[in-house]
């Protein structure tokens, strides 16, 4: 499903080139759940964005679905992007103005999903969720792990093949950690192939594959 | 989609609302001035523009006088029109129009009402203007003496909806038929004929001139060219036709100005010239400013605009990771800015249409909308709307779409090093502001110099009075009425003269020295007055002594000079000096008097010498007492009615004259005043709403400052220290462009303040002064807020 050949992202400043992902191979498969672990600073986020076509490599060829990534133009990577990759944040990125409900529904609107396709799949997941008598309050009326819910959610509803967690559970207590792990699981279960960054060999173990990312190099 | 963006840009101006209100009032404001400056310009340039001949329609006017000397007339001799009737091939129609005076209409029901707008014109006239009859015709309503026709308002005024046709109204004991009723005609005509009687009526009311070639400025006389006929040759014509039945003599004087209908709205009123004067003046300045008050508003609009799309930096990241395309985000971000303009549009036209009548008749003009100025209005608003959403959403739009989302959610770094847009767009507004207000100083300088100087003239309670007749033809009643005026012992003085100060007109002449070089002559204007101007007018003799009827070589060989003229003269010892007038007429100077202002200050002083003369007395000076005025000139009225039968009695006072003389400049610093009072709150606001933004960027600053020791003063200096700079660079850039401008209107005045320093130190410290009071607040709350809670809220 993911192939990068040699990717490499680096800063230009004052003509010094500050690598942060130096020669990255990697391959992963569909159905994979891959925990990426490795100190501050390391290059997590920067190659989850990559994989999500957030952020150009400098070097390198990715390819996705042999599509060669590296090669496309704007138009056609957020065409890729939107209707392949979900993405969950450490600080969960809901849009502040929007409720719940509109939340989880923007991105349909931006696929431009008929209205009652829509209202359809908003209602499915906000049960699934367990969500619906809060379906119209405003994130920050939400807790925290109530808010990563709705961003998992709003991840997902466009049922992408992969999803890219960063640090999902970085804000959150145990409790709400351990749920939001059991979820990612359970969509994995399903058929989704998910990547996530974290900090913890806890949540790590979630994963059926650990990448050790350090200054960076791929550890082996 | 359309729905989803209507709900963001509702709950995003609602939660940013003194943002939405500053761009809404700010724009909306700005729409407000561009659409008064708008119809202004509609208006003005559409003057005449409903007469069907329109393009070939002249007036012919005409100036008259010796030499130098020039007063144009709107009006022409009697016997002029229909002399055009027959034998000029160019001319189509000719027809008279003569202002019907002031006396009253009795209506059937004995009611009296006076009427201004009414005219005695030939039938050719309904032919050559464009009337649309409702009852009668252009062919037969005006061909029999007291006939009449009204306009449908004035109908509809004195009759209700009977039938006015067939009724009768009186004028001066004689019963006028009404023959015919036309449809109003439009504000902007430079004749607003109302009623309109047979100019056969005339005679047969026993008006009649004498002398119908060798008279002046009674009746505006119209013709109806044809298409592409010489205006050179015709005009030759006239002179021709003029010399031919008026003889050598008056010819001499007389110079005819073909005038179109243009001409007539943008040429400065003549004698007798009815309707209102376009005034270009007015339409470059306020349009400019108009324009500048847009801008700055448009500027505060984007400049609030980035400010909070600023805030919106992570949301736009995050809609980008959720599948938002960058066309998408475009869109929403110029659905809410046209949605911004649109509001600021409604509230702007709401303004407008609230003050529209206000404006125009300060200027001087009444505005009636038609649907043709309705759709241009339309078309240009729909145009502003597109323009003004287009630059100040596309900015954000196509800035912040730009960014890679992974850049936009990890920080907002970016704020800081796109500073320079905000930093730029305030100094802009600002450099504006700082021009306006420098511009408005001068122009309040100006005026206050103007109408605060000593012209010379004791100008309060003198009422002058001018004849409209050869006075050499009236030398007896001249004396008869000056004889009767001082048995009023409300009349404090009286003089006759050539012309008065308030009253235009010149007459130069050629001078020179007798015992001086043969060749060197120099011009001077000359004023034949009577003994009694200089103590009438209280000109204050500098060197020698006034006229005095005791002296017989006064009358006619004496004079008083000025002293421009000793000067332009070249004279050391000025009294006692003979002069050559005329060529060979020697006169003596008995007298010198202090200069004295006949013209506003855009003219220089001109030399000038006074003789008596009585044969030409056009002019009356009469000083009366500060009591009684309305009855001093009522009892004046009287005495000249008897005295000056059928000449209208016109009078006005010399101070008023001389107000009248800068009544536009002063209407431009009322206009300008308020536009610039508009842009400094505009920007202030701004500014206000920007430090506000500022101040919640910054409160986590300020908060960590605070833990480690900064004081209030420190946090206050830290806030304003640059914007106190961007407006210094506003005041460096504006003010000597603001110098360059007010130092080329100046010019326009021969007598003029000198651009101090004082007017710059004020406009700085104003601008400053405001700029600090509206930043001020917002620093000083955030400087004593508790720096915990400033911590804990972020
Ligand atoms: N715009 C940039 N310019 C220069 N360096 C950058 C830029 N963005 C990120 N970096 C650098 O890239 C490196 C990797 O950043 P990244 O966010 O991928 O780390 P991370 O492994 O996710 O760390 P953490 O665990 O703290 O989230 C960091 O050292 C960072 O300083
Ligand atoms: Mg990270």
């Amino acid at each position: 499903m993911i192939k990068l050949n040699n990717i490499s992202k680096y800063y230009e400043n004052k003509f010094i080139k500050t690598f942060v992902l130096r020669n990255i191979n990697l391959e992963i498969n569909e159905g994979e759940f891959i925990s990426v672990m490795g100190p501050s600073g390391a290059g997590k986020s920067t190659l989850l964005y990559i994989i999500g076509m957030l952020d150009t490599a400098s070097e390198g060829e990715y390819y996705f679905y042999d599509e060669p990534v590296h090669k496309m133009k704007e138009k056609k990577l957020t065409e890729l992007h939107k209707s392949h990759i979900g993405f969950v944040f450490q600080q969960y990125h809901l849009i502040d103005e929007l409720t719940v409900l509109e939340n989880l529904e923007t991105p349909l609107l931006y696929q431009k999903i008929k209205t009652s396709e829509r209202k359809g799949m908003v209602a499915d997941l906000l049960d699934r969720f367990n969500m619906v008598a809060k379906k119209d309050l405003f994130p920050n009326q939400l807790s925290g792990g109530q808010q990563q819910l709705v961003a998992i959610a709003r991840a997902i509803i466009t049922k992408p093949k992969l999803i890219l967690a960063d640090e999902p559970t970085g804000n959150l207590h145990s409790g709400q950690g351990k749920e939001i792990m059991e979820l990612l699981k359970k969509l994995n279960d399903e058929g989704t192939t998910i990547i996530q960054v974290t900090h913890s060999e806890e949540n790590a173990k979630y994963g059926n594959k650990i990448i050790k990312l350090n200054d960076g190099w791929i550890e082996k | 989609m359309l729905k989803n963006y209507i709900k963001i840009t509702i709950r995003s101006l609602w939660k940013n609302k003194l943002f939405s209100f500053i761009n809404i009032f700010g724009l909306g404001v700005g729409i407000t001035l561009c659409l008064m400056m708008l119809t202004y310009v509609i208006y003005e340039k559409s003057y005449d523009n409903y007469q069907k001949n329109k393009d070939n329609i002249y007036r012919l006017a005409f100036e008259w006088g010796k030499g130098g000397s020039k007063m144009l007339f709107a009006g022409a001799m009697p016997a002029l029109g229909p002399a055009l009737s027959s034998n000029y091939p160019e001319v189509e129609l000719a027809g008279r129009v003569r202002n019907g005076g002031e006396d009253e209409f009795t209506l059937p029901n004995n009611q009296k009402v006076q009427e201004e707008n009414f005219y005695f014109v030939d039938p050719s006239i309904l032919k050559l203007f464009t009337f649309e009859f409702i009852t009668g015709n252009e062919n037969s309503s005006l061909s029999d003496p007291f006939s009449i026709i009204l306009c449908e308002t004035k109908a509809k005024k004195y009759f209700g909806n009977e039938n006015p046709t067939g009724k009768t109204l009186s004028f001066k004991d004689h019963l006028f038929k009404i023959t015919g009723v036309y449809k109003d005609l439009p504000y902007n005509t430079h004749l607003r004929c109302e009623l309109l009687a047979s100019y056969s009526s005339l005679e047969a009311m026993g008006i009649k001139a004498d002398k119908p070639w060798n008279q002046w400025g009674e009746d505006l006389t119209y013709v109806l060219l044809k298409k592409n006929s010489s205006l050179k040759d015709f005009n030759s014509k006239l002179d021709e036709l003029v010399k031919a039945n008026a003889g050598e003599q008056f010819a001499q004087d007389v110079k005819f100005v073909i005038q179109s209908l243009d001409d007539i709205h943008w040429t400065a009123a003549s004698f007798g010239d009815p309707g209102p004067k376009g005034n270009k003046n007015y339409l470059y300045i306020f349009l400019s400013t108009a324009i500048l008050v847009l801008v700055i508003a448009c500027f505060n609009f984007m400049n609030l605009s980035t400010a909070r799309y600023f805030d919106n930096f992570k949301e736009v990241g995050i809609r980008k990771v959720i599948g938002a395309t960058r066309v998408q985000l475009i869109k929403q971000f110029l659905f809410e800015s046209f949605s911004v303009t649109l509001a600021a549009l409604v509230f702007g036209s709401i303004l407008f249409l609230i003050t529209y009548n206000k404006f125009y008749s300060y200027l001087g003009a009444a505005y009636n909308f038609n649907r043709s100025h309705i759709a241009s209005i339309l078309v240009t608003i729909l145009l502003l709307l597109f323009v003004i959403a287009l630059i100040a959403g596309s900015y954000p739009a196509l800035f912040l779409s730009k960014f890679n989302p992974a850049q936009t959610i990890k920080n907002d770094f970016m704020i800081n090093k796109k500073f320079s847009f905000r930093q730029v767009s305030t100094i802009v507004q600002f450099t504006f502001s700082v021009f306006l207000i420098l511009g408005t100083l001068t122009v309040y300088k100006q005026i206050d110099f103007m109408k605060n100087s000593d012209i010379g003239i004791h100008k309060e309670n003198v009422v002058l009075l001018s004849l409209h007749q050869n006075p050499q033809e009236s030398k007896s009643n001249y004396e008869i009425f000056k004889n009767e005026l001082q048995k009023n012992s409300d009349v404090l003085g009286f003089t006759g003269a050539y012309t008065l100060p308030g009253i235009n007109s010149r007459f130069s002449i050629s001078i020179k020295k007798q015992d001086g070089d043969n060749s060197k002559s120099s011009k001077v204007q000359l004023i034949p007055a009577d003994y009694d101007f200089i103590k009438t007018l209280e000109l204050k003799l500098v060197n020698g002594r006034d006229f005095s009827k005791e002296m017989s070589t006064d009358a006619g060989e004496s004079i008083i000079i000025n002293e421009t003229a000793v000067k332009s003269l070249n004279l050391n010892n000025p009294i006692g000096s003979k002069l050559i007038m005329y060529g060979s007429k020697i006169v003596t100077v008995i007298g010198v008097v202090k200069d004295f202002h006949v013209y506003s200050f855009q003219k220089k002083i001109d030399p000038c010498i006074i003789s008596i003369n009585p044969d030409s007395y056009f002019t009356y000076a009469i000083k009366i007492n500060d009591k009684n005025i309305a009855q001093t000139i009522s009892s004046i009225k009287d005495v000249w009615n008897k005295i000056f039968a059928g000449q209208v009695f016109e009078y006005k006072f010399m101070s008023d004259a001389y107000k009248a003389l800068y009544s536009s400049e002063e209407k431009i610093q009322n206009v300008l005043s308020v536009f610039t009072l508009l842009a400094v709150i505009i920007s202030c606001i701004g500014l206000m709403g920007f430090t506000s933004y500022v101040a919640v960027k910054k409160t986590k600053e300020i908060g960590v400052r605070k833990v480690f020791g900064a004081g209030i003063y420190n946090i206050i200096v830290l806030f304003s220290r640059q914007f106190v700079i961007w407006i210094i660079a506003a005041c460096i850039i504006a003010i000597p462009v603001a110098f360059y401008v007010t130092n080329k209107w100046l010019e326009n005045f021969a007598y003029r303040i000198s651009m101090d320093i004082t007017i710059i130190i004020i406009s700085i410290m104003f601008t400053l002064l405001v700029a600090l009071s509206a930043i001020g607040y917002r620093a000083i709350k955030a400087a004593t807020a508790n720096p915990i809670k400033a911590l804990r809220y972020e």
